[in-house]
């Protein structure tokens, strides 16, 4: 009788610390997973290429190809992070690294990096704040390191490696070890045959990376003002045309970013 | 009776954990096994720019003589003959990208039609970079990219 009560509290005892090895192994390593897939998409993983399917794991090492109309969503968790990223049609990535660390004493490191190969990936990447995380993506020319939180990498051996960041800033670093950190929407361009990355303001009109207009500016306006150069014809209030005054005060609200060192 | 439930348990884990990295078995890949040897050709051939083509227009690739007819009845080949081993030159897929996305931006192509305008057409869409003329060979991966390229700008994969 004592032995069955006994044996009775053991295995529950046992089947509690189970379930909660089971459920906390999921959030205690870095897992990939595959969310979505849409056309023809392949993984290889030291082996022959097989069919990816919505659902399955890959691990650190696979290669993932999509086709022509192509595209698959994997989400790269660990310590509470979830990245996403969508890899678009005719691209070629690796899966380098997506692993979980714990230096000793201070944070929690979750670190993930991609090569690319050819095409383009779009990466969101989450940051908690008790967790450092670390996402590269490298491609035959540069790596991008993720400070923010939204870029879109691409890459081809005619134009290059570019980053676009949506979201956040970026550091792009060339195989020479020329850096840019760049955000605002903008670009980092590394071509095959230059040293360096292309200057991130050439795109720049008029001695600025943005137009200012007075708030009641209407949006036709904006465009003439922006194909004449900050002067154009408008329809004035006293009937006929006249020449719009870009000359007058307006206010504008400037967020300055400080880099963390 | 706890140790039925334990064994259930472990049974159902192992089965999820299986079945997640099991490939599915229903979905064909064999575009993709021609675009991952067209990744390793130094030189793409005629050929690899008639199959690709085909694939992209969302059709089946047949043999090279089947190809290039069902790209003449799109009229995106003229009528001339064709080589299957020639090299892909930039020129003459520029000018079946111009008719297959009806690229109108360039006056002298609208006028002309041939492959060097086509190329400056497909340079004013940003489907092909400035560097370079349209007698370049093209090698595999730009074949590659110039159609990932030709893809977004038709509105695929996005």
């Amino acid at each position: 009788m004592i032995a069955k009560t006994f044996l009775k509290r053991k295995s529950n005892t046992l089947l509690a610390i189970l379930i909660i090895f089971l459920m906390g192994a999921g959030t205690a390593f870095a897992k990939i997973k595959v969310v979505s897939v849409r056309g023809k998409v392949a993984y290889k993983n030291g082996g022959s290429w097989k069919p990816v399917r919505k659902g399955m794991t890959l691990n650190a090492g696979s290669k993932v190809s999509t086709g022509i109309r192509s595209t698959a969503v994997l989400h790269f968790m660990g310590k509470g992070n979830t990245h996403k990223v969508t890899v678009k049609p005719l691209t070629m990535m690796k899966i380098y690294e997506n692993s979980v660390s714990q230096d000793k004493g201070s944070k929690s490191k979750y670190r993930t990096r991609i090569g690319l190969r050819r095409g383009s990936i779009r990466a969101k990447v989450s940051r908690k704040r008790k967790v450092r995380t670390i996402f590269k993506v490298s491609t035959p020319v540069a790596t991008s390191s993720v400070r923010g939180t939204e870029e879109v990498v691409s890459y081809g051996p005619s134009k290059g490696m570019v980053v676009e960041v949506v979201e956040g800033s970026i550091q792009g670093e060339n195989k020479n070890g020329s850096s840019r950190t760049i955000g605002g929407k903008q670009v980092f361009h590394q071509q095959t045959n230059t040293e360096e990355p292309k200057d991130p303001l050439s795109k720049v009109k008029d001695g600025a990376s943005v137009s200012i207009y007075d708030g009641n500016v209407t949006r036709d306006e904006k465009t003439r003002l922006d194909h004449h150069h900050n002067s154009g014809f408008i329809d004035s209030d006293h009937g006929g045309l006249g020449f719009f005054d870009h000359q007058q005060g307006t206010r504008i609200k400037v967020e300055l970013q400080w880099e963390k060192k | 009776m706890k140790l039925k439930v334990l064994v259930l348990f472990l049974s159902l884990f192992l089965i999820n954990t299986v079945v997640s990295v099991v490939p599915a078995s229903g979905q064909n890949i064999g575009s993709l096994s021609f675009i991952h040897q067209l990744g390793d050709k130094e030189k793409a051939s005629l050929e690899d720019g008639v199959t690709f083509f085909v694939l992209t227009m969302g059709q089946t690739s047949s043999s090279f003589d089947a190809n290039v007819a069902a790209l003449k009845a799109k009229t995106l080949l003229n009528d001339s003959k064709y080589d299957k081993n020639a090299p892909l030159r930039r020129g003459l897929l520029a000018g079946m990208i111009c008719r297959y996305l009806k690229l109108g931006d360039s006056l002298f192509y609208k006028i002309f039609g041939t492959d060097r305008y086509a190329f400056r057409a497909c340079i004013a869409a940003g489907l092909m970079d400035v560097d370079g003329s349209e007698w370049d060979i093209l090698s595999g991966e730009e074949l590659i990219e110039i159609m990932a390229r030709v893809g977004e700008y038709g509105g695929g994969g996005k």
